[in-house]
């Protein structure tokens, strides 16, 4: 398993889209989010952080809040997804989609360029 | 002990830390962070909540160094990537 440094800023890079990516599904408040964040095994090491990253992908225009005043509940603050965000996040999931294979190749040894010893080599 | 969770010393202790590692922000920001901070403290925690309970999710919550941390760095705006494009988180 990747040392806990390496795993710190794999997350820091993640972490916004997948928190775009949840509120995608529906809007949530602080608690909730944070909760289902920490529920994806390894994804958030620390509860707090999540009001800062919100707070940022607020300024940014990605998303939104209001208080909502469900009945039968307490007041809460909701945060949704903007469409600034759904796009923001659909660039994303592209880009993703090519690292994962890029960097995937080249760890395990099937990039082009990676040598002739690696020819072949089962995975 | 009369009063909500939110006024058992380790969370006074913890939102007291807060706010000195929120030192030098700009006020609302740091206030607006509090805010959320307290909110999700008063959610998560039950009122009879003991003593293990509250230092669990203080725990979970992680120190108000790290918090706060987070919270500065964001102030330094978008995070390049590699390619010089900008991620806006």
């Amino acid at each position: 398993m990747a040392g806990e440094g390496g795993l710190t800023e794999l997350r820091r890079g993640v972490l916004g889209p997948c928190v775009l990516a949840l509120l995608e599904i529906r809007p949530r408040f602080g608690l909730e989010l944070v909760r289902d964040l920490a529920a994806a095994d390894g994804l958030l090491t620390s509860d707090g952080t999540v009001y800062p990253l919100l707070n940022r992908l607020r300024d940014a225009g990605l998303v939104t809040s209001q208080w909502q005043d469900n009945e039968g509940e307490r007041a809460r603050r909701y945060y949704s997804i903007t469409e600034a965000g759904t796009q923001t996040l659909k660039e994303f999931r592209a880009d993703w989609d090519r690292f994962a294979v890029t960097v995937g190749s080249v760890l395990n040894h099937t990039a082009a360029g990676s040598g002739p010893a690696a020819e072949g080599r089962p995975q | 002990m009369s009063g909500t969770v939110l006024e058992h010393q380790s969370v006074q202790d913890y939102l007291h830390d807060l706010n000195l590692a929120l030192r030098g922000m700009p006020y609302r920001k740091a206030y607006a962070l509090r805010e959320q901070i307290i909110t999700h403290l008063d959610e998560a925690l039950p009122p009879d909540a003991d003593d293990e309970e509250i230092a669990e999710v203080l725990r979970s919550l992680g120190s108000p160094a790290d918090v706060a941390a987070e919270a500065v760095a964001a102030l330094a705006g978008p995070v390049a990537d590699v390619r010089g494009g900008t991620w806006l988180w």
